[in-house]
């Protein structure tokens, strides 16, 4: 030990880097990579390398053909898939619709305890009358069936092997190389791909938890990729180094302040909105942010199909605010305040730094806010249970309008669904259920934007904002794309640039 | 029964405290494995399905008394996240940690004896004021603080050193040197003050009357003595050691135990958190059970 630290670099053992692989900075393990099983965003967003699915979102969030070349609704209950001939697994088997069957009957049958029961207890039967078909038997109409696709598919011959999870088979570009659970996960090129080999011959995830280690593995160069794990603050750090290239663009997780409606104080709208104009967003873009998000007024953002452009968007305005306050019956008390709240976060930094910048524009109010901080299962269990007045959290990857039946519909209370405040409005339900029975997309947009109105005018959640996507890719390499969910689905892409392209300066975009 | 067989003893109702009360703990903090585990859309039929195969349905009471019994088979039960025996899981991320804590040791040891001895042995002049003062730094900074400015300095700056990660023996030598800072700092303090006081005794004059030299005095007579108490402080700073080694773990993607136990605890799961204790306090225990078996070897008079 002494002597390594006389000889120095001689010890510091770092190999040239080759151009084949790539090194990814995961922020946590990824727990269990089976594709039926897995729950946590750091699992998830790897099984596309690994796996197949009958469909996969696009980079826009949309549902596109992967196993599935084509499908039909013969009726609004059923759905038929025509599968891709000649897609092998790692092993070399052919995958067929026998495969299709068996994965999702494995994760709708309840003595399985797959995360996917739930999103799946809609269908009643997986068919498969013969190799390259499949179709699915619907116990009622549901517009955003399809969202439910993107499920990795398992071989058949494999799935029910004790230690599939540790070392799992599928039909994706990547297969499986090495584990070492909480250290390091490798993949391996999958050359029989039906998509073609990758360009990459490995792609390495090395499970960094803590984020100032992380950023700076990836200044040293010993990381390739940052994705999903850049807070605002390190974007000057890493963009001072001329081997890695960081690119911010629009993202559309959404992030918001929750209100508890059933709570005396918040259940008088005046005092929401009130609320809503007094938080200052540009302030704490600013601040926080560097800039790098853009003001929020719905859940779902700009970019996606049903987004309702004109809805109420509370402007800052202190002024409104306090005469919504006077109206609302809570005028200022001799100690200059009006009334206080609690304000629950999880203990994540930018959460706190949020609450208390949020703070300061509810003091000049008059509303006295108490911030309080919680370990992240007790917070969420705390939310989920109604047990807050105030709460900030963020929807991440939302692509699926009928995300907005799950958060909104008066049905949607928890454990049905992530309705947390308790908000009830006949129209609302009304809009949101005919959403889902509608079969083309016109109309249903049309119901989905009339109750993004409503929901807005009602002041559920104050809409904060979009935090820009955030990443760092080593300028030696090109071709990465994010998707809106976070997934490293376009790692089968990224390539390794030309000698000549490489000794030019590493452009910061 | 020997002094050594009834501390042995002692060591079973200790653990069982120790497990009991975690135990306790784990299942009174508020968040729901279950419902981490089938995610947000499970129906509460799910939810309740999954809690009765888990066994989480039963009274408290009962559940802890299954925990005994497997406990008593050497079985900890499966982690719900991994969905593997706890005993696998720990066994993949228990060398990690204890080649940490080792190499801590060492580098304390390493540290703490020579400057020690020196700072008693020049008492009062400039390199025991250096001693003195370096060892209050040492024991000031915390390990979230100290791994990141070694960091920032050897493998940022100097690009000696690998940042994380476990890569040959070079990338032990930062989370050594930084869970083994504080110990150190501790055993410098130890070290010099019972030095000092053995300096002081008339053997020591006997032994130098004799004409026996003053290296040979120190090392020899002296040194053997001073131990004693330096001995006891490492065992009893050991479990210092391996709470430090859940901070160090984490600043350099160290995939040891303490790096678990935090997964196991954000996730709620209950077995492995459990496991991750019992491995923990076993760790501690043994460690101070060894210290005083070392005892009787440096001091024959504790044997009686």
């Amino acid at each position: 030990m002494a002597a390594c630290l006389l000889l120095g670099p001689a010890c510091s053992g770092s190999a040239p880097a080759d151009p084949g692989t790539l090194v990814v900075g995961l922020e946590a393990n990824p727990t269990n990579l089976d594709p039926r099983l897995a729950t946590g965003a750091a699992a998830v967003r790897i099984l596309p390398l690994l796996f197949n699915s009958l469909l996969r979102l696009d980079p826009a969030g949309q549902p596109a053909p992967e196993l599935a070349l084509s499908w039909e609704t013969p009726s609004p209950t059923s759905y038929v898939f025509h599968l891709r001939r000649g897609v092998r697994f790692h092993d070399g088997r052919e995958l067929t619709a026998a495969d299709v069957r068996y994965t999702y009957d494995w994760m709708r049958d309840p003595k399985n305890h797959s995360p996917n029961q739930g999103a799946l207890a809609v269908v009643t039967a997986v068919e498969t009358p013969d190799p390259a078909t499949v179709r699915f038997v619907l116990k009622e109409p549901f517009a955003s069936f399809l969202q439910n696709l993107t499920l990795g598919i398992v071989p058949a011959h494999l799935g029910d092997a004790k230690d599939f999870a540790e070392a799992p088979v599928g039909s994706g570009p990547f297969r499986w190389g090495e584990w070492k659970p909480g250290e390091r996960l490798v993949v391996l090129a999958f050359a029989d791909s039906w998509e073609g080999r990758p360009r990459l011959d490995r792609v390495v995830f090395r499970i960094v938890a803590n984020e100032t280690t992380r950023l700076l593995e990836a200044r040293r160069g010993n990381i390739d990729l940052l994705w999903n794990n850049i807070p605002p603050y390190a974007v000057p750090f890493l963009r001072e180094s001329r081997s890695l290239a960081v690119t911010t663009r629009p993202g559309i997780t959404y992030q918001y302040l929750g209100f508890n409606l059933r709570d005396r104080t918040l259940g008088d709208p005046r005092v929401r909105r009130a609320i809503a104009h007094a938080v200052d967003r540009d302030r704490i873009i600013g601040a926080l942010f560097l800039g790098l998000a853009r003001p929020a007024a719905t859940l779902l953002a700009p970019e996606n199909w049903a987004h309702a452009g004109e809805v109420p968007s509370f402007a800052h305005d202190p002024a409104l605010a306090r005469r919504l306050l006077d109206e609302a019956g809570f005028p200022v008390r001799p100690d200059g305040t009006r009334f206080a709240l609690s304000y629950k976060t999880s203990t994540e930094r930018q959460g706190i730094e949020m609450a208390e910048l949020v703070a300061e524009d509810l003091a000049a109010v008059g509303i006295r806010v108490e911030r309080r901080s919680f370990e992240w299962g007790t917070f969420y269990g705390d939310i989920k249970a109604g047990n807050f007045q105030l709460y900030s959290l963020r929807w991440v990857g939302i692509t699926d309008p009928d995300t907005l039946h799950y958060i909104f519909h008066s049905a949607s209370v928890p454990p049905a669904g992530a309705n947390r405040g308790h908000y009830a409005n006949v129209e609302v339900d009304r809009l949101l259920e005919a959403s889902r029975r509608e079969s083309g997309p016109a109309a249903r947009r049309t119901e989905l934007v009339d109750a993004q109105k409503l929901i807005a005018a009602d002041c559920v959640y104050v809409s904060l904002w979009y935090p820009d996507d955030i990443y760092a890719l080593a300028s030696r390499f090109e071709g990465f794309e994010p998707y809106p969910g976070g997934q490293y689905t376009s790692l089968k892409q990224v390539r390794a640039k030309s000698a000549s392209l490489r000794a030019g300066p590493g452009a910061a975009q | 029964m020997t002094g050594i067989g009834r501390r042995l003893l002692l060591l079973v109702p200790t653990v069982l405290g120790v497990l009991t009360l975690v135990f306790f703990l784990v299942h009174l903090i508020p968040g729901d494995p279950v419902e981490v585990m089938l995610g947000e859309t499970a129906s509460r039929a799910d939810l309740s399905q999954l809690r009765a195969d888990l066994g989480l349905d039963r009274p408290l009471a009962e559940q802890y008394a299954r925990f005994l019994g497997g406990l008593a088979q050497a079985d900890l039960g499966r982690s719900f996240f991994y969905r593997k025996p706890v005993l696998a899981v720990i066994g993949a991320a228990l060398p990690a940690t204890a080649l940490l804590a080792f190499a801590a040791l060492a580098v304390a040891l390493l540290i703490a004896l020579p400057v020690g001895i020196l700072a008693a042995v020049r008492r009062d002049r400039l390199t025991d004021r250096l001693a003195l003062v370096g060892s209050l730094v040492g024991v000031s900074m915390p390990n979230f603080w100290l791994g990141p400015m070694l960091i920032i300095l050897f493998s940022f700056r100097l690009g000696w050193l690998p940042v994380s990660g476990r890569e040959g023996a070079a990338s032990l030598v930062l989370p050594a040197l930084t869970l083994g800072t504080a110990l150190a700092a501790i055993l410098v303090r130890m070290t010099r003050a019972s030095m000092l006081d053995v300096l002081g005794e008339d053997y020591l004059r006997t032994a130098r009357a004799k004409g026996v030299g003053e290296r040979t005095v120190i090392a020899r007579h002296a040194l053997r003595n001073a131990l004693l108490p330096v001995v006891t402080i490492v065992g009893l700073q050991f479990g210092a050691l391996l709470s430090g080694a859940v901070i160090t773990e984490n600043v350099f993607a160290w995939p040891g135990v303490g790096t678990l136990l935090i997964q196991a605890i954000t996730a709620r799961d209950y077995p492995l958190v459990q496991g991750c204790v019992l491995v923990i306090s076993l760790c501690y225990v043994v460690v101070n059970f060894l210290t005083d078996a070392l005892y009787t070897l440096i001091d024959p008079r504790v044997r009686t």
